[in-house]
């Protein structure tokens, strides 16, 4: 549980020297075990097996092929990768970019900044490997990750659990799925009824946006819980600084 | 001698009179083809053409026959639509049509309130027929107005309550019209009094098109200002930026003079293997550096020059700011919007913490599921506010004393479909302000 394969991808090799050394300190400081590789450029860490690891650190400009485009062979071969970039001063990030999660680090590394980002990367990546059982509406069982449920609800007298590809019905009880997903980012926007942050596209006074596959979902917000959704919303934006 | 003198004399002006309202019907004409069709022409010769053709209807008119008038006006208007506008035929012909059609409803429009109102089934005198000729065409010309208006996607449009008024205006035009035919029908006039009322009806008739166009003619002048202002600031912007490049342009100089120097005595230190001098030796360059006043910290022009300056009253106020920004690109918010929100949440943040005990400002930017620019500012504050589902109702002993700077803060926010949120913390005594924007 607490090993963890990390990439690291720059040209320059005092680059690379430095991240290794801020990871190694963290490695102490936490007790969690890392195996960090280092690779002077995107085509070398392309040709490894990439499944393999569970963190990339990226170097944005890098030669022969740039850190945004070894990012997206990456997500196309291990769709649920952790990617860091490490820019320069010089170099937007292409938010159009469609990635899960995506954090930015600015060079010279930032050793507070990187700690905080490294305990939330690695209770995402903890989660990412849990799974929760449920049924479809003939009854066949299947087995999905719990982060990907865009939204909970009662339906009827069973919990509908809605994900990208479709709705599933679970055995237990709404307050059972509470406790589950406490440690998640969802969020209520009714009574009973539970929204995933990571899946908020767009947020408008009484309703948010969800992402589902290509398309967006409404849901609407109690307005008794409006305040409640708008600060839940802000501590989990603040993830991402 | 005199009564044919007379006679004469009514006759040029009731010719004189119909002459007007060809004119104002080509006013009017111009005014639903040059909103539809793109014109040919410069101004002069659209104008001259326009009303060449106009005239020869005007003489055609004097034969008194309905049918060769109405053939002529629709060749005549084809050949003028044809010389003056761009476009196809069939569209040019469907306009024309449009525009016969709007003529004839209001001419039976007009002859039917005479009807109703004035309870005359004939017209007897010269007088009453002309003025009525005067009535439909100023009707004609508000309903070709009001379409007008109603396709007009332009910027010197104008506003809807505004435009009622005017029309209110026009519509009492048509009333006054109407008294003066019915005083006519009632009442034997001599020479010189109808000769009166016949000019002040033409008055009438084109004053009603005159205060629609100084109307839009103050609108465009005003729209003019706006943009020069607009221009203004944004040319004051790029001087200071342009002042801050230059004077971190001044500054590398001086660092790049005594580079050399530095890389030498480092050499020596490192040849006597002492490390710990090489150390504090560049902390010593590093605060040099620091030196520097006026820096670039984003990628946009607009947020440096703004937080330079807030980052250097927050310092003689003994204020500690500190930011971080990621390199996320802002360029899709406009430069005097960036202004806007910044510079009226910063001051907001400056007045909050001169009045606190601690004195501290965070300000940090980043992306929020690839989707939401994120423009968190923390900063101290004693007075706790009042707050309501991330609203801010108030923040201040007397709630009239502010909320414009958050006003607009929060209008610039909405027009690129982002959220204002306001939080405290009561225990760290601090107040966030949260804006999150749709890329």
């Amino acid at each position: 549980m607490n090993d963890y394969k990390i990439a690291v991808c720059d040209d320059e090799a005092i680059c690379c020297y430095e991240l290794c050394n801020i990871l190694n300190e963290y490695e102490k400081y936490k007790d969690v075990n890392f195996e960090i590789k280092c690779y002077e450029n995107g085509n070398k860490l392309l040709s490894e097996k990439l499944s393999e690891f569970d963190i990339f650190f990226l170097d944005i400009e890098m030669d022969y092929i740039n850190g945004i485009e070894t990012a997206r062979l990456i997500i196309k071969e291990c769709p649920d990768a952790v990617i860091m970039f490490v820019t320069g001063f010089d170099n937007y990030i292409d938010y159009a970019f469609d990635l899960k999660v995506m954090r930015y680090l600015n060079k010279p590394i930032d050793k507070d900044r990187l700690f905080r980002a490294l305990n939330i990367v690695i209770m995402d990546i903890n989660k990412e490997k849990q799974y929760i059982n449920v049924r479809d509406y003939r009854g066949q069982l299947y087995e999905i990750k719990i982060i990907d449920i865009i939204r909970i609800y009662i339906d009827g007298r069973k919990v509908a659990v809605e994900t990208a590809d479709n709705i599933y019905e679970t055995n237990k009880t709404f307050s059972e799925m509470e406790k589950i997903l406490e440690s998640f980012d969802f969020v209520y926007t009714y009574k009973k009824r539970l929204a995933n942050l990571l899946y908020v596209s767009g947020f408008e006074d009484d309703k948010l946006l969800l992402k589902k596959g290509s398309h967006e979902i409404e849901e609407y917000i109690n307005y008794r819980l409006i305040g409640n959704v708008r600060r839940e919303w802000m501590l989990y934006g603040r993830k991402f600084r | 001698m005199d009564v044919i003198w007379e006679e004469i004399q009514m006759t040029i002006i009731y010719e004189f009179a119909m002459l007007c309202t060809y004119i104002f019907e080509a006013l009017i004409a111009n005014l639903l083809f040059s909103q539809v069709l793109i014109k040919k022409l410069n101004k002069i010769r659209h104008y001259i053409i326009l009303f060449c053709g106009y005239g020869l209807l005007f003489i055609i008119h004097s034969f008194n026959n309905t049918l060769l008038n109405l053939s002529l006006f629709i060749v005549i208007n084809i050949i003028l639509l044809a010389i003056l506008y761009e476009g196809k035929l069939s569209s040019k012909l469907y306009y024309i049509m449009f525009f016969i059609l709007v003529m004839s409803v209001t001419e039976v429009i007009a002859l039917f309130i005479m009807k109703i109102v004035l309870k005359t089934e004939f017209i007897l005198s010269m007088e009453a027929k002309i003025i009525l000729a005067i009535i439909s065409k100023t009707m004609l010309f508000l309903l070709v107005k009001s379409f007008c208006n109603i396709i007009n996607k332009n910027t010197y449009k104008i506003p809807n309550d505004k435009f009622f008024a005017l029309m209110l205006i026009s519509s009492t035009i048509v009333t006054v019209l109407y008294v003066f035919i019915s005083i006519t029908l009632n009442i034997k006039i001599d020479t010189t009094k109808s000769f009166a009322a016949l000019i002040s009806s033409i008055g009438l008739m084109f004053s009603s098109m005159l205060i629609f166009y100084l109307f839009e003619q103050s609108i465009k002048e005003q729209t003019n200002l706006k943009e020069f202002a607009l221009l203004k600031q944004k040319s004051e912007l790029d001087l200071k930026h342009y002042k801050i490049l230059k004077e971190n342009y001044d500054n590398v100089k001086i660092i790049e003079h005594d580079i050399k120097k530095h890389i030498r005595l480092i050499d020596e230190f490192a040849k006597i293997g002492n490390n710990l001098e090489i150390v504090k030796y560049i902390e010593g360059i590093n605060e040099d550096i620091q030196y520097f006043s006026l820096k670039p910290i984003s990628k946009n022009k607009a947020l440096d020059i703004v937080l330079n300056e807030k980052i250097q009253i927050a310092q003689n106020k003994d204020i500690k700011f500190i930011f971080h920004i990621q390199n996320v690109n802002m360029d899709f918010i406009q430069d005097i919007d960036i202004c806007t929100i910044f510079s009226n949440i910063l001051d907001n943040a400056i007045e909050s913490c001169e009045k606190s005990e601690n004195k501290e400002i965070i300000l940090e930017i980043y992306m929020v599921n690839c989707k939401f620019l994120t423009i968190e500012l923390t900063n101290s504050c004693d007075i706790i506010p009042v707050i309501q589902d991330g609203n801010l109702i108030t923040c201040k002993e007397n709630p009239n004393n502010h909320g414009f700077g958050m006003k607009s803060v929060i209008r610039t926010v909405k027009k690129y479909k982002g959220q204002v949120f306001y939080f405290y913390n009561d225990n760290e005594l601090k107040f966030i302000t949260n804006i999150s924007i749709l890329v």
